[in-house]
């Protein structure tokens, strides 16, 4: 167990923080206009370019998150990291070059100028503030957890110190100083990620050895990962991470008085035989019971397990139905197969302690793991868990493409390349940059399900596969005396420049929005580039404040739940607009705004129901989704039927309304389209001003 | 390229510049443009989306291939994991290279003369 403040890792992290705020006074010198704040004067070369932009979209989601969601339920998640690169294929594709060549500066700038009209400008402000601030308190959150993990801080630490460090750097050098900050930070991302693997591949051998560790055969396929040492597991007091699923015979000793509610892993449908809590255990269950009333209503029979008891869970037994065994389709093979359960603890410290520990003997299986063959396999937990798992993972596929291709603080690093060559250029190399770093977040999962799989134990928190990253490198010390530390440090830098980097760049989205879309356009329109830098720097800070205290918030929110939704949104709403009004002439803003609106909206609508069925704030929906499992899936995973529904929206609600189709419509398809070479120019949306003509 | 040209166009649709460039501002052009453009895009998109979307349908209809193993992966992990990406490589560098030397071709479609 690790405890108090860790030295090497706190040396890496203040390290990087001084490094960040020197390049942004470095770079600060050379900001002289609000050209250079605002897109970085158009001149920014593709080989820093590619860099900021890759190093601006890996996340701290990127890079811990995948890889611990790869280690806890396995393939299926390796969807996320291949969507979030291909993602820039279908910008590349229909995207990137129009977009670049129009010449308007934010999302809301291309919306009024590609179909004059302010009013869209004003609905997509709105959006680009929506998504951005959603995408920014998980970031947040990250950085407060993180520096939990690695300092024993307040949570509020973290948020402030990414949010203070940001804001700063963001008012100095504007869009100019931070892609520069953002280039650099992709590369310490790069090295931070694949150093300390490709040493641990020379210790623990290589991608491929640990990866044939992992069986899928039928004989060997249900095996469970062991624990390596004797291990004390520590419980929250807070559903789901006082869960345990113990697939097997487990044996555990209570480091505490402990109140046990023991129920069957998998809900039975109605009508089953009742299935007591002996039935699912090995050992003998306490005398000592207490009644327990679930947030449900319903009352049950809670067991007290005194500190030191061992207890032993059985193996999983088929539920009946009338002394008859339960058949249930599986969803991928089609075959009839009898419904298996086995024990799952809820566990809650029957004394004053604030949390349950319990140690496993090394040898033991580890809880809540999954077996080899559904972990290695398609179709494993993540998709399967409503039943539908063809359907999820479309709809995940779906999600994550589109939702990369419309998000507002990727789009307006666009603007920063020279021309529209360029820009189809620069997205070539962030296929690059981003492929080879998306190659490493499974090499993590792998080696973690390998070598540290104690971190199935607890479902969430900082000693769970979230911090697998942070974790597997510590293994080193074994062999090599502080080697792991010194990696961990490596990668715990890594992460922290993922919070970095994708506040920044939020923040530069925001604040332009803010500055340009707000103030230049709506506020004071005849602005001197005095007023308009002043403007960019008080946007800054005023945005990077709410960023701040909105993450002061969201300390038990999920991280991938608030990620999804700014994807999802982004998908049903953004990405629809964009590609319909770069390539359909006789779209109208009307069109394109009721796509925008309802699609964003359905998508966010339907997310947010299936948060209000799990946290049960609509108590009667939850059982509702249970009755209906591909309402469920499409719930969750809106994009599947979101981005088509608002593309049809946008398409029918643009030829009910043919009249309003923008008179010059032909011209912007030609700026849209026509090569440089033509020389037709749309107005510059940041005037050149303070720049000597080059 | 200068900053004054940038602004000379930039109000926009001057009827005088529609004049004198009837030809780039022709129907036909524009059509031409988008569709090349276009069709270029989506013959790339519809390779790879067959990939990205025939990988699940691999994995449904035929499990036993795709998990049968390889350098200890298994095939399909292979795939998803470390192969999927030098195959985007391959699709965005085959666009790049031709949308700009179709852009190349396009801008000889007008008469140079008269911009």
């Amino acid at each position: 167990m690790q405890q108090g403040i860790q030295i090497i890792p706190l040396i890496a992290v203040v390290l990087l923080v001084v490094v960040t705020i020197g390049l942004g006074f470095w770079v600060q010198k050379s900001v002289k206009s609000a050209a250079d704040m605002y897109v970085a004067s158009r001149s920014v070369s593709v080989p820093m370019n590619s860099a900021a932009i890759s190093g601006e979209y890996l996340s701290a989601a990127s890079f811990m998150g995948v890889a611990g969601m790869i280690m806890k339920t396995g393939y299926d998640n390796i969807w996320y990291p291949v969507g979030y690169a291909t993602g820039y294929l279908f910008l590349l594709l229909f995207i990137a070059g129009p977009l670049r060549r129009f010449g308007a500066y934010t999302i809301p700038d291309f919306a009024h100028g590609r179909y004059d009209s302010p009013t869209f400008r004003k609905i997509a402000v709105i959006f680009v503030l929506c998504i951005g601030f959603f995408y920014t308190m998980p970031q947040m959150k990250g950085a407060g957890t993180a520096l939990v993990n690695i300092l024993n801080t307040p949570y509020w630490v973290g948020i402030v110190v990414v949010g203070s460090v940001i804001i700063f750097n963001v008012a100095l050098g504007g869009m100019k100083g931070i892609t520069f900050v953002q280039a650099v930070q992709y590369w310490i991302k790069m090295v931070a990620i694949s150093l300390p693997m490709f040493i641990m591949f020379m210790f623990l051998g290589g991608y491929g050895t640990n990866m044939s560790k992992f069986h899928n055969d039928a004989e060997k396929g249900g095996t469970l990962p062991k624990f390596r040492t004797d291990y004390t597991a520590i419980y929250k007091p807070a559903a789901p991470l006082n869960d345990i699923v113990f697939g097997t015979v487990i044996r555990g000793t209570f480091e505490q008085d402990t109140q046990v509610i023991i129920t069957p892993s998998k809900k039975l449908p109605e009508g089953a035989d009742q299935i007591s809590a002996q039935q699912l255990m090995t050992s003998s269950l306490p005398a000592e019971t207490r009644e327990v009333t679930l947030p449900t209503g319903k009352k049950v029979t809670a067991y007290i397990f005194k500190k030191g008891t061992e207890f032993a869970t059985g193996q999983p037994i088929v539920a009946t139905q009338g002394g008859q065994p339960i058949l249930v389709t599986d969803p991928v093979s089609g075959k009839e197969k009898p419904l298996k359960v086995s024990a799952k603890f809820t566990v809650t410290p029957a004394g004053s302690e604030e949390v349950t520990r319990i140690t496993y003997k090394a040898g033991q299986p580890v809880p809540n793991a999954p077996n080899d063959k559904t972990w290695i396999e398609p179709y494993g937990l993540l998709s399967s868990k409503y039943g539908h798992p063809v359907l999820y993972t479309y709809s995940l596929i779906l999600a994550i493409v589109c939702g990369t291709a419309g998000l507002p603080h990727i789009l307006v690093r666009f603007y920063t390349n020279p021309d529209g060559k360029t820009a189809k250029r620069t997205t070539f190399w962030v296929m690059i940059l981003l492929g080879c770093f998306y190659v490493f977040p499974p090499m993590f999962g792998a080696l973690g399900r390998a070598w540290v799989p104690e971190l199935y134990a607890v479902a969430g928190g900082a000693r769970s596969t979230d911090s697998v990253v942070l974790i597997l490198p510590r293994l080193l010390n074994q062999y090599v005396p502080y080697l792991g530390d010194i990696l961990s440090a490596i990668t715990s830098m890594g992460a922290f420049a993922g919070f970095m980097t994708t506040f920044s760049g939020l923040l530069v989205s925001l604040t332009g929005a803010l500055a340009h879309d707000v103030y230049g356009n709506m506020i004071n329109p005849k602005a001197t580039p005095t007023q308009k830098m002043r403007a960019f720097r008080i946007s800054a800070i005023l945005a990077g404040s709410t960023a701040i205290v909105l993450g002061m918030f969201v300390e038990n929110f999920d991280i991938n739940m608030m990620v999804g939704w700014a994807f999802a949104i982004g998908a049903a709403s953004y990405f629809p607009m964009l590609i319909v009004s770069a390539w359909w002439r006789r779209c109208t803003a009307i069109g394109a705004g009721a796509g925008m609106l309802v699609g964003g909206g359905a998508a966010l609508a339907a997310i947010v129901s299936t948060m209000l069925a799990d946290k049960k704030v609509i108590p009667s929906l939850g059982p509702w989704f249970a009755d209906h499992p591909v309402v469920r899936t499409l719930f969750e995973q809106p994009a599947i039927w979101a981005v088509p529904f608002s593309l049809l929206l946008i398409y029918v609600v643009s030829l009910a309304t043919q009249s309003h189709v923008p008179k010059n419509s032909r011209w912007k398809m030609l700026v849209l389209h026509a090569p440089e070479e033509l020389n037709l120019k749309n107005r510059n949306y940041i005037e050149d001003d303070a720049v000597p003509a080059h | 390229m200068s900053i004054s040209q940038r602004e000379v166009l930039g109000k926009i649709g001057k009827a005088v510049e529609m004049e004198k460039k009837l030809d780039l501002h022709s129907e036909e052009y524009l059509h031409k443009l988008m569709t090349s453009q276009f069709a270029l895009s989506f013959k790339l998109f519809l390779v790879f989306i067959i990939i990205l979307l025939g990988l699940p349908v691999m994995n449904y209809i035929a499990p036993e291939m795709m998990n049968a193993r390889i350098f200890g992966f298994t095939v399909t992990w292979f795939f998803l994991a470390v192969l999927i990406y030098p195959i985007t490589w391959l699709i965005s560098w085959a666009y790049v290279k031709s949308s700009i030397a179709l852009e190349e071709k396009a801008a000889t479609w007008t008469d140079p003369e008269e911009h």
